[in-house]
């Protein structure tokens, strides 16, 4: 047997594996090589230290403490849950602010103008906007020369710029092209 | 032309060239504000609460016998319309005619002392001439806007509609404006108002309002348009008693030979119109016509223009045989179809 050979039997002999006549081959090896006999007697040491840990025995914060130094920067999983969560609470609270301001403003916009500024579909009768302030019906005989409409009440003070009342208009939808098919 | 260009370069040339042209717009206005009324059409709003709802619109006074024209959409399935003249005199119209082909309505009042407008010959009206718009936009009574004609013979898409030979004009118009007279610069009818185009508004104008729009600048252009004296002239002259208006048709939708195709089948230049459409038992069915022939020939006339073609078939007055010279796989044969009159 060669030193070479002696290496991988090492742990088998530490551990007690070897049949009889192997123990005694690296035994009688061991008598004569001063290295073999050192690596021998490193391994048993180091077998022996480790005998606690093999019987499941070990200090409770070990791995953690393996652990923050071979990655000192890692964060606790909780940790990073926690960060998401502040991450995901900004964003709700932006999209809530964002829509709770449009609401404002479309409600602005539906008190301003009860009717559209231009009629689109000639046919359809005037369409009030459910936005619109209650208002009272002038009969005919009262204001000033118009025999029907509609007056909103506005609060006091209030009075929205650009409010019209009905006035008539029809808006172009489309433009028909020089040569496009006429009907007759 | 901006008319605020215009304006510049008579100031710059000379004062007494703008004071001529002040005296001369205010002659047309002293002469044409009798005529423009305003009116106020009632609908019933069907909803919970049943309030009642107006459009206002303008009108102008074509006869003394009464006969007020206005644009259609406005007064179209009123309950009641009201017509304010310009003395304030307050009276109801009635015997109301709706002609969608032309985008006009007519109806009666009665009332003394009126002063109707004087209709413009179709022939002198062209780009470039002046039109006064003398409406009332936004209930303000006779609001004056000046601008050029700036085309003829337009085609638009409106309330559903397709209106034919409209006049194209840079004259602003308001809401309240339809309807309006618009006066050339000797103070004659040349065209009802009728509508608006503009280009599609900003964000800010929807979300906010066309007024904070303004502010902010973002005002879109736009492009009026009018309904020419000449249908004014053509329903008064075919309304009938019992409020119908009678126009000659085919029932065939058709649509100028272009160019290349024209090449290809050895057409002279400008004429021939192929037939796009075909009204299901409608004359020009009865008598034959398909899709994709080409009128070469309408009663021994060449075609050379659709919107022509479509004038001459619906100033028929009454039920008439005519010959149309048509071109069917490069063969050319006769074809005899009546016009029929449709009441609307």
């Amino acid at each position: 047997m060669n030193c070479e050979e002696l290496r991988d039997w090492i742990p088998l002999y530490g551990g007690g594996e070897l049949q009889p006549n192997e123990r005694i081959a690296v035994e009688s090896h061991i008598g004569s090589c001063a290295s073999c006999a050192r690596e021998v007697g490193d391994y048993r040491e180091l077998r022996a230290c480790l005998a606690p840990l093999r019987d499941g025995e070990g200090a409770p914060d070990l791995w953690e403490g393996i652990q923050q130094e071979l990655f000192p920067n890692r964060t606790h999983p909780f940790e990073r849950v926690w960060g998401l969560a502040r991450y995901a609470a900004v964003w709700v609270a932006g999209v809530g602010i964002g829509f709770a301001f449009y609401t404002v403003a479309r409600q602005a916009v539906l008190l301003k103008s009860s009717v559209s500024l231009e009629s689109v579909r000639a046919s359809d009768p005037v369409r009030q906007d459910p936005g619109q302030p209650k208002g009272r019906v002038v009969p005919a005989g009262e204001g000033p020369g118009e025999p029907y409409e509609v007056r909103p009440t506005w609060p006091p003070g209030f009075r929205p710029r650009g409010f019209v009342e009905g006035h008539h208009l029809p808006r172009v939808e489309r433009l028909i092209g020089a040569n496009e098919e006429v009907r007759f | 032309m901006h008319v605020s260009f215009l304006l510049s370069v008579l100031i710059l040339q000379d004062r007494d060239v703008l004071l001529e042209m002040e005296r001369k717009v205010q002659a047309i206005l002293e002469k044409v504000r009798p005529s423009v009324v305003s009116i106020t059409s009632r609908h019933e709003v069907k909803d919970k609460t049943a309030r009642k709802g107006s459009l206002r619109l303008s009108g102008v006074i074509v006869s003394t016998d009464g006969l007020v024209v206005t644009e259609a959409s406005g007064v179209e399935g009123a309950d009641d319309v009201s017509v304010s003249l310009w003395d304030d005199r307050i009276v109801s119209g009635r015997d109301l005619v709706v002609d969608q082909p032309s985008g006009l309505a007519v109806l009666r009042i009665e009332a003394d002392g009126l002063r109707p407008a004087e209709l413009a010959s179709e022939e002198g009206v062209r780009s470039g001439c002046f039109a006064f718009s003398i409406g009332n936009a936004f209930g303000l009574r006779g609001n004056v806007q000046m601008g050029l004609v700036s085309g003829l013979r337009r085609s638009i898409f409106v309330g559903g509609h397709v209106l034919d030979d409209m006049i194209q004009m840079t004259t602003p118009v308001n809401p309240g404006d339809a309807g309006a007279f618009v006066a050339n610069s000797e103070g004659k009818l040349i065209g009802i108002v009728n509508s608006r185009y503009s280009v599609e508004r900003s964000w800010v104008e929807n979300l906010f309002g066309q007024d904070q729009a303004g502010f902010r600048g973002a005002m879109p252009e736009s492009v009026s348009f009018a309904t020419p004296a000449g249908a004014v002239e053509f329903l008064l002259r075919r309304m009938s008693p019992v409020r119908k208006v009678s126009r000659g048709r085919l029932g065939i939708g058709v649509r100028m030979v272009e160019g290349g195709m024209r090449g290809q089948l050895g057409l002279p230049v400008g004429v021939g119109a192929e037939v796009v459409s075909v009204e299901k038992n409608g004359p020009a069915a009865r008598a034959g016509l398909v899709k994709h022939d080409i009128l070469l020939k309408f009663d021994g006339e060449p075609v050379t223009d659709a919107t022509g073609l479509r004038r001459k078939v619906t100033e028929f007055m009454e039920p008439r045989k005519v010959v149309l010279e048509v071109m069917r796989q490069r063969n050319i044969r006769s074809i005899e179809v009546i016009v029929e009159i449709s009441n609307q």
